[in-house]
């Protein structure tokens, strides 16, 4: 591996997660951006580039959505880069500002990911028809819940995971989120809550799954020199990955993310991490739906295949357990604002290993975490490992 | 195992994104709509460098500070540049060619792109004449016409 | 920390100034070389796959070039219309999020011919929910000649293979 320049996080910042603000796109850049970098010792004139991570241009019904909501989240006059991988940008983007920092080009970046789903109607699940196949897949009057309960179904199968195991994902995640100041769903719920809960498409049921949300993210990126001047605790960034799979998703079996874990092996051989279920002390997988924790645990290398259900029944991802999972609350807690829902599990590494993550503190000094994002046609996904 | 024929009959598969926008103005919107409702322009201003801008904003793109300064501004302005509009966006003939002015508005450092009432040259001094019934939207304002 | 945003109720929503925008998004999709012979293939009633002749998987549905060896493709095989549900679902959720009284059934269907694990997206008919299973045999039900049009929905879903387990 060729020698790089070391980067750390130094700020981070989040708005409410909601369901339909009253604010724009850009005012809402602008809420996570200043709070990031008031959080993080620099001026906005120290910043010397942007990256804006947004999901698709149909939520917001914005076309050019990255370049819009540029001067809301500091990117006026300055060098600027969009960074999108659909579900995925969020872990995307702190992938792109550590390339504009450790490059030598820049020294300081200001990494803003925003969604607002709330504008597009009749519901913002109608804009994700147009992931699916134009002219083989469409037609068939597809809907977004159809992918999601394919894989859940999969990889239900393959294990022998019950419903049960699976709804013990959003119990944990919703009540974890009750300590979230930004969360928009965070309950108190029971096994029998979840498994009582409408059928969406079996066995997706209602409280398996994240709202759509408006919300946005930002953290700040800067070069080794600049961190240890301005900041008291820098989180340096240790490992990055990333991977795309195929489109053709009907010609792979589901019930296993390579693709995750590709992109986890490429984060932990540049961290230098040759146990992760060991050298990992929190872990925030994305979880739009609850049994994708337990999917992206295993695509992360944290347990075997097949796994992951076993360790949440025996309380092991709990906040007091041996490898805390979605401490945050995850998007099955706190909402799912495509984009920024990434950027919001590294904004939770950030505070966890610095001591500042409040009721929701991991006890034991945790001192690496790994913050994972997914998108597109169950293709893509990004990680990212974090130290102190 | 076929080998390769030409397929000349099914070219073309059609289809449409069926989704529609309800946007929200935001916080800085919704005041200059409400403002627009009664007849009148609004601005505001960076606390830190001082740029007055209209729309409003609640944040300053080049200090990136929050604004929480509001105030009113004359309904009047320049005419920095004009156009005359012959096509519609799907490139159709509009029935009368209509005119549009950008307008630098007084009092701030911002401008608009309205309606202009008649002709008018890069220079021209010109007043914001408001719609009988309002709504609270961009066209509540109807144009602009010379002073 | 500070967490800002105001977050409307549905009638605040409702009351709020709001501008309406209908985009008109319509799109006439070129089929391309491989999917425009598979969808012929359908309008004559059959499924058409390729074959890669380095990795030597039949795929289905057919692509110009294999993803995995990076070479074009133009090998074509014809497949059974039948084959084994790899995964479905029961979805009571229609794709603007309004209730379906009546399921549909969306299954991954690895079509018979082609390469293991390999399938296409269709719909499953004149079967009970509580009677589908992973591994279920299907086959296909065409709609008539006649009506045809060289469609995906030229199959008008898949149905349990009786007597074949």
């Amino acid at each position: 591996m060729k020698p790089y320049r070391k980067v750390a996080v130094i700020g981070a910042g989040l708005t409410k997660f909601m369901r339909r603000a009253l604010e724009t796109g850009r005012e809402l850049s602008f809420y996570a951006a200043k709070e990031a970098l008031s959080s993080s010792g620099l001026k906005f004139k120290d910043i010397q580039s942007v990256v804006v991570a947004t999901a698709p241009d149909a939520f917001d019904g914005v076309h050019m959505k990255g370049e819009y909501l540029a001067d809301g989240a500091g990117g006026f006059k300055r060098p600027y880069m969009r960074s999108y991988v659909g579900g995925g940008s969020g872990v995307f983007a702190i992938i792109h500002g550590w390339y504009m920092v450790a490059s030598g080009m820049f020294d300081t970046c200001l990494v803003v990911a925003e969604e607002k789903m709330s504008s597009c109607q009749p519901h913002p699940q109608a804009a994700f028809n147009s992931i699916y196949d134009h002219t083989l897949e469409r037609p068939l009057g597809v809907n977004l819940l159809w992918i999601f309960a394919l894989e859940m179904q999969r990889y239900m199968h393959v294990h022998k995971i019950s419903e049960e195991e699976i709804a013990l994902v959003s119990v944990k995640n919703k009540k974890n989120a009750l300590d979230h100041p930004s969360a928009q769903v965070a309950e108190e719920v029971t096994v029998k809550d979840v498994l009582n809960s409408e059928i969406m498409a079996w066995p997706v049921r209602r409280l398996m799954v994240s709202p759509t949300s408006d919300g946005a993210a930002a953290i700040v990126l800067a070069a080794e020199h600049i961190a240890r001047r301005v900041s008291e605790k820098p989180v340096w960034i240790e490992g990055i990955g990333w991977c795309l799979d195929t489109s053709f998703w009907t010609n792979r079996d589901l019930y296993y993310p390579d693709y995750v874990e590709k992109a986890a092996r490429m984060a932990y051989e540049m961290a230098g991490i040759k146990e992760p279920s060991k050298e990992i002390h929190i872990a925030e997988p994305y979880d739009p739906f609850a049994y994708k924790e337990l999917h992206h645990m295993e695509g992360l290398l944290l347990c075997k295949r097949g796994e992951a259900a076993k360790l949440t029944a025996k309380g092991v991802t709990q906040r007091n357990g041996d490898l805390p999972v979605c401490p945050s609350g995850g998007l099955l807690g706190v909402g799912n604002p495509i984009a920024a829902a990434g950027l919001m599990k590294v904004c939770e590494i950030f505070w966890q290993l610095r001591g500042e993550a409040g009721k929701r503190q991991v006890p034991g000094n945790p001192k690496r975490g790994v913050a994972q994002a997914w998108g597109d046609l169950m293709q893509v996904g990004t990680v990212v490992v974090l130290g102190i | 195992m076929k080998k390769v024929e030409k397929n000349t009959e099914i070219k073309v598969w059609r289809g449409e994104i069926p989704v529609f926008y309800l946007y929200t103005p935001g916080v800085a919107g919704e005041k200059f709509f409400q403002s627009l409702k009664e007849g009148k322009l609004i601005a505001s201003k960076c606390p830190e460098c001082g740029k007055r801008y209209i729309p409003p904003r609640i944040y300053c793109e080049e200090c990136l500070c929050d604004i929480e300064d509001y105030f009113e501004v004359p309904n009047s302005g320049v005419v920095e540049s004009w156009s005359e509009v012959y096509l519609t966006a799907d490139e159709n003939f509009l029935e009368k060619p209509s005119l549009i002015a950008l307008v630098k508005i007084d009092g701030t450092d911002g401008k608009l792109i309205l309606n202009a009432l008649e002709g008018v040259e890069i220079g021209d001094r010109v007043e914001i004449v408001f719609e009988e019934k309002r709504v609270g939207g961009i066209k509540d304002i109807k144009g602009v016409k010379k002073v | 920390m500070k967490v800002r945003g105001k977050d409307l109720k549905k009638d605040d929503f409702e009351r709020t100034i709001k501008i309406e925008y209908h985009p008109k998004l319509l799109y006439a999709w070129d089929a391309g070389y491989a999917v425009g012979k598979f969808l012929q293939g359908l309008k004559e009633g059959k499924i058409l796959g390729i074959r890669c002749r380095k990795c030597d998987r039949i795929l289905v549905p057919p692509r110009a070039f294999c993803e995995l060896c990076f070479l074009p493709l133009d090998e074509w095989v014809e497949l059974k219309d039948t084959g084994r549900v790899n995964t479905f679902s029961i979805s009571y959720i229609s794709w603007d999020v309004r209730r379906l009284e009546k399921p549909e059934i969306p299954a991954v269907i690895e079509i018979d011919g082609a390469s293991p694990g390999i399938g296409i997206l269709h719909l499953l008919g004149e079967v009970k929910p509580e009677e589908v299973k992973v591994g279920m045999k299907v086959k296909a039900v065409w709609k008539k000649e006649s009506e045809r049009i060289g469609a995906i929905t030229d199959i008008l879903y898949f149905k349990p293979l009786k007597g074949e387990e």
